[in-house]
């Protein structure tokens, strides 16, 4: 999968959506995770600002943690938000394969 | 690094700080990393929380709304301008009132000229209106913009007890000369 930094899947929000999915985990883990499933390699400023967001959007959460890489997780409304935009997403591949099977 | 921790607001610092300082000494970024971080320090002043501003719908008309727009800028600012604009028509009515309802003249003889002054007629006049405006302004805000390709916006209330003490006494103003404008007229 490449995805472009100008590709509306690469929203950084939906990547640390995606990212956390598969369990909790700090900033560094998230950015390289990312890196390796959509080689978008995000910038620390731009990871902090979407975790910001999702925190305070209650999709994500900070765990707690005794060191000062805070892992965080997935909220059950993160779960749902994750769920409905990748099948919006997933809806929009669909058409888009068929036009273009049909060209 | 952590110099770069400044450009974010303060209570941005408090709460990601240590964290993100952490992130920065896994990273080592780089010029591209770097220029990132700059850019979206600047961007969290833009995004800090709304604060004591209330979000009164998620969704309006079909916009999504969104919780992460600047708060209003300079509101005990626009209260105390509107506080000064309800001046010459809260004496005028307050010396009115003095004179035709109680019967106590000699304020409204007094200072009653001044108010034919062609500077403070129409301020007199207009005044509660223009008060209403710069004091309620600041207070309700909606902000409506583009954003990662939809419609959004936000919709807050800041309820500063100034602005809506102003608010209200410049609406009761309103009325008072609306009222007194069509028993007069009418």
């Amino acid at each position: 999968v490449a995805i472009g930094p100008r590709d509306g899947t690469a929203d950084p929000g939906l990547l640390v959506l995606m990212s956390l999915a598969a369990g909790p985990k700090h900033g560094y883990a998230v950015m390289t995770d990312i890196e390796s499933f959509s080689r978008v390699r995000m910038g620390p400023g731009t990871l902090y600002g979407a975790l910001a967001r999702l925190e305070r959007e209650r999709l994500i959460e900070p765990l707690k943690s005794d060191d000062r890489r805070r892992p965080y997780r997935l909220t059950d409304a993160g779960g749902r938000s994750l769920r409905a935009r990748l099948e919006g997403i997933g809806l929009l591949v669909q058409v888009g394969r068929r036009r273009l099977a049909a060209r | 690094m952590s110099w770069l921790l400044r450009l974010y607001p303060r209570r941005w610092r408090e709460r990601y700080g240590d964290e993100f300082a952490a992130l920065l000494e896994d990273v080592r970024p780089g010029p591209r990393a770097t220029l990132d971080v700059l850019v979206s320090g600047l961007l969290a002043h833009l995004a800090q929380p709304p604060g004591e501003n209330r979000l009164l719908a998620q969704r309006v008309g079909g916009i999504d709304m969104d919780q992460t727009f600047p708060p209003p800028p300079r509101q005990t600012a626009f209260a105390a301008a509107g506080l000064v604009l309800i001046v010459p028509t809260a004496a005028f009515l307050t010396l009115a009132v003095l004179k035709y309802w109680m019967g106590i003249d000699a304020p409204f003889d007094t200072v009653g000229p001044l108010f034919a002054n062609p500077l403070i007629e129409p301020l007199t006049v207009a005044g509660p209106f223009l008060a209403f405006l710069v004091s309620t302004w600041p207070v309700v805000r909606l902000n409506i913009g583009w954003r990662e390709g939809t419609l959004s916006g936000g919709l807050a209330l800041r309820a500063r007890p100034l602005n809506l003490v102003v608010s209200a006494v410049s609406a009761a103003l309103i009325v008072v000369l609306l009222v007194y404008f069509l028993i007069e007229n009418f």
